[in-house]
């Protein structure tokens, strides 16, 4: 017994001492890439956690394309991005219904980043402004009924990937520096 | 009838035999216990499921560590500083069959007493999943890194 206990210590303590210590902090290795396939979560909000790095908020879920009565977590931005995207601290009230297209967390853990929020009757907000710029160059976002990012206008596009510059420029949506323009000019 | 009894008995056997392997003859423990009354509580082991369930041995897994640390950078990446309250947390796995430990923490620029960091390991009481915390204190713009591993059954 002696000796087991000695092995599972030394195990535990080499566990301890393994390892690399630094990684690079990217959404997309938790979620996935931002034109990855997306799920839809509805549920209630049971608690707001209005904070850095990351707001979050924790559900119960009431349907979507996952089981009802489960306990799930949502994971978005900071603070400031959160609220450039359009969002405020009010609107997320505990005990509110909520729905959520977002990407699952890839280990398949009960959380979610969103992709677009819809609080109550509210409309369907945009929580990520270079998905918004993929669909866009897509031609899908004008059937999704989402409301673009608030801070779409005036982003740079490399984030939302090489692959859709060039759309966006031959729609006419960027300007001289590559960014942005949202809404689309009238022709 | 005959067939259980004869499957209880080789059973018996076999574990009075592996028992003995780890009792010291001389022991008188192992002198109280070797014979009939062993053969008996043998038997029980190998034929009642109860007892089976509750001797079996607890198979144990390793999980890989988050894929990403928990971390907080006193400075953005455009050399601004970030300063704390701040707590980044990835959460783990279920609490009903896993147990969770740090493995790794880092801290840096910590240049005053006030710089206050940390690395949890704690259970969400909504969600009932171990999280990872890397938590920043007040006003600090010290920098902290946090990963753990889980043990699950």
């Amino acid at each position: 017994m002696k000796h087991l206990k000695t092995l599972m210590f030394s195990f535990l303590a080499s566990l301890c001492m393994a390892g690399n210590l630094f990684a690079h902090h990217n959404t997309q290795t938790e979620y996935g890439a931002f034109d990855a396939a997306t799920i839809v979560v509805e549920g209630t909000i049971a608690r707001v956690m209005w904070g850095n790095p990351h707001v979050g908020i924790e559900i119960t879920t009431t349907g979507g394309d996952v089981e009802p009565g489960k306990k799930w977590r949502v994971n978005s931005h900071p603070i400031q991005i959160q609220i450039d995207h359009g969002f405020s601290k009010e609107e997320f009230v505990t005990g509110a219904s909520i729905k959520i297209i977002g990407w699952q967390n890839l280990r398949g853990l009960p959380t979610i980043w969103p992709r677009a929020i819809q609080l109550g009757d509210g409309p369907m907000k945009s929580n990520m402004r270079f998905t918004d710029m993929i669909d866009i160059a897509k031609g899908t976002f004008s059937g999704m009924n989402i409301v673009a990012a608030a801070n779409l206008n005036g982003s740079p596009t490399a984030r939302a990937g090489e692959a859709y510059i060039p759309k966006l420029r031959e729609l006419g949506l960027l300007d001289a520096k590559d960014n942005m323009i949202w809404p689309a000019p009238k022709k | 009838m005959i067939r259980q009894l004869i499957v209880a008995a080789i059973v018996a056997a076999v574990t009075s035999v592996l028992t003995l392997q780890f009792i010291k003859p001389e022991s008188p423990a192992a002198t109280a216990l070797a014979g009939p009354e062993l053969d008996n509580l043998a038997a029980q082991l190998a034929t009642h499921p109860s007892l089976q369930l509750a001797y079996s041995p607890l198979k144990l897994n390793v999980t890989q560590k988050h894929s990403e640390d928990a971390w907080l950078a006193g400075l953005g990446a455009d050399g601004k500083p970030r300063p704390g309250p701040a707590d980044d947390l990835k959460s783990l796995a279920p609490a009903e069959n896993t147990v969770c430990f740090l493995t790794d923490m880092e801290v840096q620029h910590i240049s005053d007493p006030s710089d206050q960091l940390a690395c949890r390991v704690t259970v969400d009481e909504f969600t009932g999943y171990w999280e990872l915390h890397a938590t920043q204190g007040d006003g600090t713009d010290a920098s902290v890194r946090c990963n753990a591993m889980c043990l699950s059954w």
